[in-house]
C-alpha cells in the first residue's frame, strides 16, 4: 500500500487499515468504500495460548469483497430495472469492475437504457474503473454464457 | 505516439477494410473493423485534447463519458464496441443490413460529430 490510515474498528477485535476511502452517495444512500485491508487484532492472552488458530497470529483479510458486493447489488438494483436484460454478471479484478449484460437480442432501445446506466454508474464512481460488455445471446442457451469467475448478481437464485 | 491526423488516417484504413471484406462471409470481421475505425475517431478527438494514448478500452470509455463533446455520442460507440465484442468472443456474426446500418448510422454519426471538432470537414 502507498499509504495507510488506521479508520475506525469495522468490527470488534477488527482494525481496518484503509489505502483509501470515499463516501460515494446514491439514490439517497450514502456508501463508504474502502480499499485495503482488515486486520484481525488477537488479544496477547489469545496468542500464547498457541491453539491453531492463534499461532498464526494476527492475520489479515481483503476487504475488497465487501467493496466489491456493495458494488455489485447498485448493478443489480439498478441494472434490473430495465425490462429485457435475462442476466446480470459481475466480476472484480484488482480494482477494475467487469459487467456483462445478457440480453436476448440486439435491441437499439434496450441497449441505449443500458449504456444510460452505464454512463450513470461511471458518473457516480469516478475512481472505479467499469468495463461492461453487453451480450447479445441470440438464441443461444442462456445457461451457457457465463463468464469466467464472474458472479452472477440478476437474477438471483439460479 | 500516433497523433489526431495519425488517428485519422488508421480510421479511414479501417472503413476501407471494411469496404473491402466479404461481409456476407465475414462479417464479424466487417463489424470489428467498424468498431476499431470509431475507436480511432474517439483516439483523434482525445489526442487534440491532449489524451495521445488512453491505453485501454476503461480508460477510454472513462474519458467518452468525462468529455462533454464526447458523451452525446457515447450509445453510438458503445453500440459499436458491444457488437465487436460479440463477434470477437462470442461468435457473434451479423446481417448485412445490421452491417449496413451500423455503418451509415452509428459510424458514420460519430464521424460526422467528432470531424469539425478535429478539424475535418463532414463526410
Amino acid at each position: 500500500m502507498s499509504s495507510i490510515v488506521i479508520d475506525e474498528p469495522v468490527s470488534p477485535n477488527v482494525i481496518l487499515l484503509a489505502e483509501r476511502s470515499g463516501r460515494v452517495e446514491y439514490q439517497g444512500e450514502v456508501f463508504t468504500i474502502y480499499f485495503g485491508t482488515i486486520r484481525l487484532a488477537i488479544p496477547l492472552w489469545r496468542r500464547v495460548l498457541h491453539s491453531p488458530e492463534s499461532s498464526r497470529g494476527p492475520s489479515e483479510q481483503n476487504i475488497s469483497d465487501s467493496v466489491f458486493h456493495s458494488v455489485e447489488s447498485l448493478f443489480a438494483k439498478q441494472l434490473s430495472g430495465i425490462r429485457g436484460i435475462e442476466r446480470i454478471f459481475v466480476r472484480k479484478d484488482d480494482d477494475f469492475f467487469r459487467v456483462w449484460v445478457v440480453v436476448p437480442t440486439m435491441d437499439l432501445a434496450l441497449e441505449d437504457q443500458v449504456y444510460a446506466s452505464q454512463l450513470v454508474f461511471m458518473d457516480r464512481f469516478k475512481d472505479i474503473p467499469f468495463d461492461f460488455t453487453v451480450i447479445f445471446r441470440e438464441g443461444k442457451d442462456a445457461a451457457s454464457i457465463r463468464p469466467s469467475g464472474a458472479r452472477l448478481v440478476y437474477p438471483t437464485g439460479l | 505516439m500516433p497523433n489526431c491526423a495519425d488517428h485519422i488516417i488508421q480510421a479511414r484504413h479501417n472503413e476501407t477494410f471494411y469496404d473491402n471484406i466479404d461481409k456476407n462471409a465475414y462479417s464479424d470481421w466487417a463489424m470489428t473493423a467498424l468498431f476499431y475505425a470509431a475507436l480511432q475517431y474517439i483516439d483523434a478527438f482525445l489526442a487534440t485534447v491532449g489524451m495521445v494514448d488512453p491505453g485501454g478500452h476503461g480508460v477510454r470509455d472513462q474519458e467518452i463519458n468525462a468529455q462533454a463533446h464526447l458523451r452525446s455520442i457515447a450509445n453510438l460507440y458503445f453500440r459499436l464496441k458491444n457488437r465487436s465484442r460479440n463477434a470477437r468472443y462470442y461468435c457473434g456474426r451479423f446481417s448485412l443490413g445490421e452491417l449496413e446500418r451500423c455503418r451509415n448510422q452509428d459510424l458514420a454519426q460519430l464521424r460526422n460529430h467528432i470531424s469539425p471538432l478535429i478539424g475535418l470537414q463532414q463526410v
